[in-house]
């Protein structure tokens, strides 16, 4: 049994359970797992095998991409890092994921998605309907930003009305960075 | 036109997004509720650009090419969809309208046209069929995001920012 279960007021408060029935939530984390990370320590390292997500629950990650390890991304408390491997397709972690503070994790597995028990949970169903708001404005800021670097690219005597001047340059560190971290 | 579906393409979806067998059933009973399956012919539109998405579309055979107006208004392939895949999710759940247009490829297409409403109210719904509907596109989303990750440090040129030794290639 996870050792969260103690947490459910706590948990009930962060932005994925927001309104979800406390028994189901119960029902959710007993068939997850938990981890205590230390600050600094490592989740999981870039280029290892990717079969687990964590939702943080207290403290804070760093997702860290290339050779130079670029700050790429934070995961505060209520978000999610490591989901395309669980409910996506990936199988190689891109990333390393390292604690930047003293942080507990809700640990989830292929096993726990798939879990027929859960499928008509409402934690889980919030859970992934969370999942899916997230990943589209990722996907719609990463469209943004390649159609903002576009239209940079092209020479017009009129600049075309969505361009948006303010914008920071787009690079591929940027495009990135707007793919990683939560709803913020 | 339109034609009865069959169970196969959406078997070829949960293969394609790495998907477990169990969510067949669910998921069939989905798609044959309230569905519309379109037959197209090369060329054939599906949907145009800026037009409210009004539909969730599976591309069970043949292929689909995505285009975009670029500032001279002119039309421009810059992806091409091939089956089996989800298409038009995007616009849907941010309920705005769709950035790209869809038409059919060479070998024309056959595509399953899931209704707005009833993606949003299964979407709400804590059900087996809320919960397969859900997992097919989050899987979609998660594939589109973690690609896209991909791509990125692939082609970003700055040797600082590629992808992590040990890396290995997706399937599909």
């Amino acid at each position: 049994m996870s050792e969260l279960i103690p947490l459910i007021p706590e948990l009930l408060k962060l932005r994925p359970f927001a309104g979800v029935p406390g028994p189901a939530l119960h029902n959710l984390l007993e068939a997850t797992t938990s981890r205590t990370l230390t600050r600094g320590e490592v989740l999981a390292e870039a280029g290892t095998k990717a079969d687990h997500a964590w939702l943080v629950v207290r403290g804070r990650l760093g997702l860290e991409a290339g050779s130079s390890a670029h700050s790429i991304g934070e995961v505060w408390p209520g978000e999610m890092v490591g989901e395309e491997s669980v409910w996506g397709t990936a199988t190689t972690r891109v990333s390393t994921i390292r604690a930047t503070q003293d942080t507990l994790v809700l640990q989830i597995d292929r096993g726990t998605v798939g879990d027929a028990s859960l499928a008509a949970n409402p934690a889980m169903g919030a859970l992934q309907r969370h999942m899916m708001r997230i990943s589209t404005r990722r996907l719609h800021a990463l469209d943004n930003a390649r159609h903002r670097a576009l239209v940079a690219s092209h020479t017009f005597t009129e600049p075309p009305p969505d361009l948006d001047e303010a914008s920071e340059p787009s690079t591929p560190l940027t495009w990135l960075r707007a793919l990683f971290g939560g709803d913020r | 036109m339109t034609a009865p579906m069959t169970p196969k393409g959406v078997a070829e979806l949960l293969v394609r997004y790495r998907l477990p067998k169990e969510l067949l059933l669910p998921l069939a009973q989905v798609l044959v509720t309230g569905d519309r399956e379109i037959l197209m012919e090369p060329a054939a539109v599906l949907c145009a650009q800026n037009e409210p998405a009004d539909a969730l579309y599976l591309l069970l055979e043949g292929t689909l090419e995505v285009r975009r107006r670029d500032f001279r208004n002119e039309s421009r392939v810059i992806a091409e969809a091939r089956s089996p895949a989800i298409l038009g999710h995007m616009a849907l759940l941010l309920s705005k309208r769709r950035t790209a247009a869809l038409s059919a490829g060479r070998s024309g297409a056959r595509v399953l046209a899931l209704p707005a409403d009833a993606v949003h109210q299964l979407n709400e719904s804590d059900t087996a069929a809320g919960n397969a509907l859900r997992r097919l596109i989050l899987a979609a989303l998660l594939d589109q995001h973690h690609r896209a990750v991909v791509d990125l440090l692939h082609t970003s040129g700055d040797t600082d920012l590629s992808l992590p030794a040990g890396w290995v290639q997706v399937e599909g």
